[in-house]
């Protein structure tokens, strides 16, 4: 259990961290969040006294940790950073055995427990164990400075906003694997991060901060419902916007549609659209400007084997230009037989196709994650 | 006379100067580490000293080395410990600076997470700090074995013997082969040295630091 009683941090006349109180129970997933500057990061510096407060106290585990030596203090509580932070010059094994060794564990027992714990993580130690940090990935990387926090088995873990650094894809499975040790492992955990999606994927109990005070203590869909205050229910709408609202075609798009030009022979473009798998082309000039669009079925019914297929162009698709909004291209989308758009730019030129495939995958990234686009 | 019937006649000679030379060189060096490599990191710990002492060994090395030598040999007379009061002397700066600048480099987010996970101030120094400033510091070191090879033959002129001796005699006497004796061997040395401490320098450099000179 941490526990923090009337916890203030002031630099010169500047205060940080505004006379907290705050209990964290044994097990919980606790995330510290808000803006930059809300005194998050220097709390749970605090905590291992990375930063010693300047009026208050803390205890963890029940002792009060400004009587404890920093030192033994930290080895009993796993850290991890943003900046990840591996020792360049160690090898991945030994980052992992790093805290167990400061410990004096028997040498077994600690690379018993980094072996093990890197199975936990699906780096397979055959690979991993020799290599050295800037071998890896980012994403792998800090898989590694989580475990280097786990290794020496502190029942308390802060982590210092640890995905930041890491691109969507990865930090999702990231913390999904967090959240997984959590379960699995039953340890305290505290992380602060300012992005509001993950503490809400992550938080048993979500710690809003703002200039240094505790705004809000509660579980995460207590906070959705009943935010404490408008700057906490600015901050949960801003950051509840889907970031792909501004989404526009060109993001959603197919690129290199098939064209021809109209003065093709019927045959040739049956070929074409039998050895492309589709069964219609977007007709353009010879600069690449929109016409209209070539169906099998026009070709079957009216065409003629030998004949251009000039006559056979429907000029009726709806084109969308690239700049306008995904949402707009969706509405006009429906509307259509077809079931597809022609993208175009500003001077007509054929540039991409938008397909109700294309779009309901767009769609699904948007709402269930992935690259965004 | 040619080289080759110098070389046979005053072998010996030689190899006793280069035997000199080796150890007049291998003690400044020595002396020069020992005092260097602590006073480096003691001034990562003191920005303002630091300052100070790295402005006052600047100013040592552009005093000239025959200067020198003659100050050494005002204070402290002829013979070899006065030339390895002056050889040290030079062959300071580069390793303080070195030593300072390789540790001051590191990323502070590693002294950070080192400090996080509760390593003590010596585990930094001992595990982080000096790990990851040694390829910086055995590059001082290589630039200062190789100016104390070539100082040392100024050396021989206040008496401390060497190779230098055999290029100064042989200077004043238009002896050639002697010139040659002192010379060749002296180059040679330090080309040795120079590519033995390359080795080291790979040695203590981490394979994946070897090509990117940092993380």
């Amino acid at each position: 259990m941490v526990n923090l009683i009337n916890i203030l941090k002031k630099y010169s006349n500047n205060t940080v961290v505004n006379s907290i109180n705050l209990e964290i129970q044994d097990g919980q997933f606790v995330v510290l969040i808000g803006t930059s500057g809300c005194g998050k990061t220097t709390t749970l510096k605090m905590i291992n006294r990375l930063i010693e407060p300047t009026s208050g106290q803390i205890f963890v585990n029940g002792s009060n940790i400004e009587e404890m030596n920093p030192v033994e203090l930290r080895r009993n509580i796993g850290y991890v950073i943003q900046q990840i932070g591996l020792f360049p010059n160690m090898t991945i094994l030994d980052n992992v055995e790093v805290v167990p060794k400061l410990l004096k564990w028997p040498k077994e027992k600690s690379r018993k427990r980094a072996l093990e714990l890197m199975e936990m993580v699906d780096l397979k130690p055959e690979i991993y164990a020799g290599k050295y940090p800037s071998q890896l990935s980012g994403g792998q990387q800090q898989r590694i400075g989580v475990l280097r926090a786990l290794a020496a088995e502190p029942s308390l873990i802060l982590m210092d906003e640890p995905f930041g650094a890491l691109d969507p894809i990865t930090r999702d499975s990231l913390q999904d694997e967090v959240k997984k040790l959590h379960k699995t492992l039953n340890k305290t955990f505290v992380f602060v991060t300012h992005d509001m999606s993950e503490a809400v994927k992550m938080a048993d109990v979500i710690v809003f901060m703002d200039k240094g005070n505790i705004v809000q203590v509660a579980p995460p869909e207590e906070i959705l419902k009943n935010p404490a205050n408008d700057f906490v229910r600015s901050f949960i709408g801003m950051h509840n916007v889907p970031e792909n609202s501004e989404m526009t075609v060109m993001e959603i798009m197919k690129t290199n549609p098939v064209t021809v030009t109209k003065n093709k022979r019927t045959l040739e473009c049956v070929s074409l659209m039998n050895s492309k798998g589709i069964d219609s082309l977007i007709v353009t000039d010879q600069n690449g400007i929109y016409e209209g669009v070539l169906t099998a079925e026009a070709i079957v019914k009216c065409g003629k084997a030998g004949d251009t297929v000039e006559r056979l162009v429907d000029a009726g698709v709806g084109t969308v230009l690239y700049s306008d909004s995904a949402k707009d291209a969706f509405d006009t989308l429906l509307g259509t037989k077809s079931g597809y758009l022609v993208v175009v730019d500003n001077s007509n030129k054929v540039i991409g196709i938008v397909t109700r495939s294309g779009m309901i995958k767009s769609m699904a990234r948007a709402l269930w994650g992935g690259d965004g686009r | 006379m040619s080289f080759a019937e110098y070389l046979r006649q005053n072998g010996s000679d030689v190899l006793e100067a280069l035997k000199i030379h080796v150890q007049l060189s291998s003690l400044s060096i020595l002396i020069a580490v020992l005092i260097a490599i602590p006073t480096g990191i003691i001034l990562t710990r003191h920005d303002r000293a630091a300052k100070a002492v790295l402005a006052v060994a600047g100013i040592i090395q552009t005093i000239p080395g025959l200067v020198m030598l003659g100050m050494g040999l005002m204070l402290f007379g002829l013979g070899s410990k006065p030339a390895v009061i002056v050889l040290v002397a030079y062959a300071i700066l580069p390793i303080i600076q070195n030593t300072y600048t390789g540790i001051k480099e590191i990323d502070i987010l590693y002294i950070e997470a080192a400090r996080g996970i509760g390593m003590s101030q010596s585990q930094i120094l001992f595990k982080v700090e000096i790990p990851l400033g040694l390829p910086a510091i055995v590059a001082g070191i290589r630039l200062s074995v190789v100016y104390i090879i070539s100082w040392a033959t100024l050396a021989a002129l206040i008496g401390a013997g060497g190779l230098g001796d055999l290029i100064w005699t042989g200077l004043s006497s238009y002896d050639t082969n002697m010139i040659l004796a002192g010379a060749i061997p002296a180059s040679i040395l330090s080309i040795i040295a120079g590519l033995v401490i390359d080795l080291i320098h790979r040695a203590v450099t981490p394979k994946p630091m070897r090509i990117k000179g940092d993380a």
